[in-house]
Parts: C-alpha cells; sequence; structure tokens
C-alpha cells in the first residue's frame, strides 16, 4: 500500500502479488494439512490423492520454470538463485513423495508445504530474471521500431507522391511518434517499465495514424509501405532465430547470406510503381517463408541431436544404476545399512523418469538439466557405494554425515538427498 | 490423526476412488478485450489433475509491431503461472480478472500455462470439465478416469501411459 501511496504501482503490484501467492502458499499448506479432520480410510485415501495431485503440479510447475531458466542460462543470464531454489523445491518434494508412499502424511504434508514455500521464493527471483529478460526484449523493440519510423520518415518526405498537406501531416504523426518513442527510452532508462510500456502503446497508435493519413491520399501506397514495415520486422525476428542458432554453435553463414540478400530487396523496395512493389513484395514474402523453413529445420536438426545425446545419457544412468543395485544387493547380504543409498537412487530414477516424460513434451532443455542432476546423484551414490564397499562395518548413516555434512541422519530421504544436495553444501549453503 | 498402519504403503490409494468423468465442452469464439492486440489462440491443451484441478497450457500468436499481447484466460483463479516466448524466455504480464496482457514486444507468439480448478465441477465420482475454446483442445484425463458423456466427438482418442488423451474439435 505504501508504495501504491508513492504512485509506484507496478512494484506495488507485483510485491502484491506475491503476498496473495504466499497466503496461497500458506492457505495450501493449511489445507493439505486438514486431512487431520478425516478418520474414514476413504477420507484419507481421498487426501493422498490430494497431496500427490499437489506434488505432480508442483513438479509440472518446476520443470516449465526450468525450461525458462535454461532458455536464460543459454542467453547469458544469471540463474544460480532460481535454480538452487528449484533443486531445493524439487528435493522436498521427492521427500513429499516419499514419506507418503510410507504412509507418513504428517511428514508428507509438511515437505509439500517446504517445497510450496521455496517455489513461493523462486517466483520472487524469476520476478526479477523477467524483469531483466523484458528490458533486454524492449532495447530491441524500440531500436526495431526506429529503424522503422527513420525508413518511413525517408519515404514520405523524399519519395512517395504526396500532397503537401498530406505530406505535413503524416511528418507530424512520424514525429510524434518518434517521441513517445524517445519517452519510451527515457523511462526505460531510469527503469520504469511501466510508463515505457505506457509510451510505447502511444508510439503504435500514432505509427498506425500514419498509414492512415497516407491511406487518405495514396491508398494502395500507403498499404504497400505497411506490408513493407510488416516484412521488416518478420525479418528481424528471423535475424533473432539465426542469432540463437549461432549461440548454439550452428553454422549459420547460409541462413545469414539468405536474410541479408531479403533485407537488401527490402531496403531498396520502391513503392512508386505500384505493380513492381507488389512483385518484389510478393519475392520478398516467398524468401522470408523458405528463410523461415530452413530455420526452423536447424532448430528442429540442433534439438533431435540433443535430444539423441539426452536419451544415451539417460541410458548410461540407467545401467550404472543397474549396476549400483546389483552393489547395494551385495552390501546389504553382507548387513551394511544402504537405506540412504537406496534412496539416492530411487531419487535418481525419479529425474529420469520426468527427464522421459520432459523429452516425450520436447522439452529438451529440460530433460538435459534433470538428466543432469541425476547424473550427480549417482556420481556421489557409486563414491558412497566404493567407501561402503571398503568398510562393511560403518553405517551408512554415518558415511552420508562425514561425506555431506548433514544433520538429519535419521531420515532416509534428507539424507539421501545429503548426497543429491553435495554441490549446495559445497557452495556454503 | 491418520497412522501409518492405517492406509496402505503403496501408491496406489486413489485407485477406485477416481472413477468416472463426465466430460462436457462448449466451443465458441474469444472477445478481445482492451486495446493491446487481442488474443489469436493457436493450440490449447488441458490436462486434469487427480484432484479436479486443470493445467491449461496455450499458445497464442502474437503481432511482433505490438508492444503487448491480449489473452483471454480459461477459468478466474490462476496458480503456478509461467508465461514465455517461442525460445522459452520469460515475458513481463499483467492480469485483470481473466485478462492477460502481455508485454510481447516484437515476439510473435506467446506460451501461457498455469492451474485452476475453474473449469472442473466435481460431484463425487462424477465430474464436468466445461470451457469455451476457439481452437481444439487435447484434453488429458488423470489416471483411472473413465469417460461417460461427451458433448462432441472427440477427432481422436488415445491412452497414453494409462491415461486418456482426446483431441475435441
Amino acid at each position: 500500500m505504501q508504495l501504491r501511496a508513492q504512485g509506484n504501482y507496478s512494484y506495488a503490484y507485483s510485491v502484491a502479488l506475491q503476498a496473495m501467492q504466499m497466503f496461497g502458499e500458506v492457505y495450501g499448506a493449511a489445507e493439505t494439512l486438514t486431512y487431520r479432520e478425516g478418520s474414514s480410510i476413504e477420507v484419507r485415501a481421498e487426501n493422498a490423492t490430494r497431496m500427490r495431485a499437489a506434488i505432480e503440479r508442483a513438479y509440472e510447475f518446476i520443470n516449465e520454470i526450468e525450461d525458462e531458466l535454461n532458455s536464460a542460462e543459454e542467453k547469458g543470464y544469471n540463474v544460480t538463485g532460481v535454480r538452487e531454489a528449484l533443486d531445493l523445491a524439487r528435493q522436498s518434494l521427492a521427500n513429499a513423495t516419499s514419506l507418503l508412499d510410507k504412509g507418513d502424511m504428517d511428514g508428507a504434508a509438511r515437505s509439500l508445504a517446504d517445497a510450496r514455500g521455496t517455489l513461493g521464493q523462486s517466483t520472487a527471483q524469476l520476478q526479477r530474471l523477467t524483469n531483466d529478460v523484458e528490458s533486454v526484449r524492449l532495447c530491441g523493440y524500440l531500436e526495431n521500431a526506429n529503424d522503422s519510423l527513420n525508413r518511413l520518415e525517408l519515404r514520405v518526405r523524399e519519395q512517395l507522391n504526396l500532397t503537401e498537406a498530406v505530406r505535413n501531416q503524416t511528418m507530424e504523426a512520424l514525429r510524434l511518434a518518434k517521441e513517445r518513442l524517445q519517452l519510451a527510452n527515457t523511462s526505460l532508462a531510469y527503469g520504469n517499465f511501466d510508463d515505457a510500456m505506457r509510451e510505447l502503446e502511444s508510439y503504435r497508435y500514432r505509427y498506425e495514424v500514419t498509414f492512415r493519413y497516407m491511406g487518405e491520399e495514396g491508398g494502395s501506397v500507403a498499404n504497400l509501405e505497411q506490408q513493407i514495415a510488416e516484412l521488416q520486422w518478420q525479418a528481424m525476428d528471423m535475424e533473432r532465430r539465426i542469432q540463437a542458432l549461432n549461440s548454439q554453435s550452428y553454422n549459420t553463414t547460409a541462413l545469414e547470406e539468405s536474410l541479408n540478400g531479403t533485407r537488401a530487396l527490402l531496403q531498396n523496395m520502391n513503392v512508386t510503381n505500384p505493380n513492381e512493389a507488389v512483385k518484389n513484395i510478393a519475392q520478398v514474402r516467398e524468401r522470408l517463408e523458405a528463410l523461415k523453413d530452413s530455420v526452423e529445420d536447424a532448430e528442429g536438426q540442433l534439438c533431435s541431436e540433443q535430444r539423441v545425446r539426452v536419451q544415451e545419457q539417460i541410458r548410461e544412468l540407467e545401467g550404472r544404476i543397474a549396476q549400483l543395485n546389483s552393489t547395494i544387493a551385495a552390501l546389504k547380504a553382507n548387513g551394511t545399512n544402504v537405506s540412504q543409498l537406496e534412496t539416492m537412487l530411487q531419487n535418481a530414477v525419479r529425474l529420469l523418469e520426468q527427464a522421459q516424460t520432459r523429452l516425450a513434451s520436447n522439452a529438451v532443455n529440460s530433460a538435459e538439466g534433470l538428466v543432469g542432476q541425476a547424473s550427480a546423484i549417482v556420481d556421489n551414490a557409486s563414491e558412497m557405494a566404493r567407501t561402503m564397499g571398503g568398510n562393511h562395518g560403518t553405517s551408512g548413516d554415518n558415511q552420508i554425515g562425514g561425506q555431506g555434512g548433514q544433520d538429519q541422519v535419521g531420515d532416509n530421504q534428507s539424507s539421501g538427498q545429503g548426497g543429491y544436495g553435495e554441490g549446495n553444501n559445497g557452495k556454503g549453503k | 490423526m491418520a497412522k501409518a498402519s492405517d492406509v496402505p504403503a503403496s501408491g496406489a490409494w486413489n485407485r477406485g476412488l477416481l472413477a468416472l468423468l463426465f466430460l462436457f465442452i462448449t466451443i465458441s469464439g474469444v472477445t478481445p478485450i482492451s486495446a493491446a492486440q487481442p488474443s489469436n489462440v493457436q493450440g490449447l491443451v488441458v490436462a486434469i489433475y487427480a484432484d479436479g484441478t486443470a493445467r491449461v497450457t496455450m499458445s497464442v500468436a502474437a503481432d511482433p509491431l505490438s508492444p503487448s499481447t491480449n489473452v483471454t484466460l480459461l477459468g478466474n483463479t490462476y496458480q503456478e503461472m509461467t508465461v514465455s516466448d517461442v525460445n522459452g524466455l520469460p515475458f513481463r504480464f499483467s492480469l485483470d480478472q481473466n485478462n492477460m496482457v502481455v508485454d510481447t514486444l516484437g515476439s510473435n507468439s506467446v506460451k501461457v500455462s498455469y492451474t485452476t480448478p475453474d473449469i472442473t465441477n466435481k460431484l463425487g465420482k462424477y465430474w464436468s470439465l466445461a470451457f469455451t475454446s476457439p481452437v481444439a483442445v487435447w484434453i488429458t484425463l488423470p489416471e483411472n478416469a473413465s469417460v461417460v458423456n461427451l458433448n462432441k466427438i472427440p477427432d481422436h482418442i488415445e491412452n497414453r501411459d494409462g491415461r486418456v488423451v482426446l483431441l475435441m474439435p
């Protein structure tokens, strides 16, 4: 309310939204815990069903945020904070599932509430990341809009056959549109995103008014100019996608040449001869469509290469897990406490299952991230099994406590995450 | 309070409880709301969870020349929402009831995902699913759910990992 009174509506809205989300988390947690009211087996079973659904939903949400993080990371954004929060939430969810499987509803509800709380925090961090991403997007939009206005201004001033009155009217509309762009730029420089967006809406209106003025006299010419402007924006979008391919080490030389050729055609388009302009516009449209197909093919190729790589990693990890299960069976036969190792492997298997699901939904980046986490768990489990193999008389709990610095030795799932979370411990968690 | 010994220690408590789902879908157009570019839904996927909530994922076309794009959402309450571009980068957005304005800024499509309890109605074992969509919808039912009625014949039905998946025209 204080922020609202200060006029900072955007931030006030964001904070209010977060407060509502936190209320939602608390309410959700309280709702989850109300199963105590039920006494019959049916009621408890229904509560368990609801809890499993809540866990599934939370996993789905984490996967989707992770897709965003992977994309943002590829573009060079720092996503460490959000990723760590998501890992924590995932650990709490694995814990909740494990406890639910064992029939410990209290523990499961607590772990689920922990996961929700952590997710609430990660949402706030994600908001900051989104603002960074959107600022870059806004800069690109301003640049494109400015180019587009300059080009149109040149044509209106020097090339189009308009009466003096219409030319002046159009130039004035262009000047006002430019003014809005400058104001948007200034707002962005001061970090006031909402004001920048308002100026851009105003710019957009004035930009369209320009064509309306031109259309009153030059009808088809205005329409042709509008089509050219739209094709220019499409070319800009293509450029962004080609750059994204390039950043993934794809050879984009041919795509870039094709785009440059198309842009040159657009640049030299002359609407004073409408018949020729119509033909040229059709040609550019065709070239952009072909370029779009090529870019989509390249994106698909990169994605399928990555998919194959992820599938191979999954197979390799499944093999390692099978070997570890044999080792665990041998250790168990010798009387060693292997419950923590088993829990770690269960977590790894769950992550691999999620990775398969993500692959099936074409979320290859997210699948790769999950496989990476499973791999870290399997590495830790292998190391632990090796240590246990050399000293069968030592309990698994003590081994974990020594390695991960975890203090929840008595809790199978938590100690299982000790191995999972060793990287975090190393980072001074 | 529930004791561990009172309940089966397996992941299959819901079997037998969630049995029937009465499915009803109405298809009609979507009305644009504000000055921003109106919603142009290209794809819609609805997955129903075992607690009756639904995960809605929609892809919406955006005009790259327009700074923002309007999206009309299904339902009135939303949780676990993500809004991103074709490359998976997040968008800023604002919500006014079921109207979302996304700052698309040159992008040509928006993907919106969220969970809502508002499009399902639960009466014991009998559930109904009702909403308006401008495009064909992929619907995934919860595990062990069966369809007992439909208002339209689906274009496609399959079983995916124990779940019924329908494509409604």
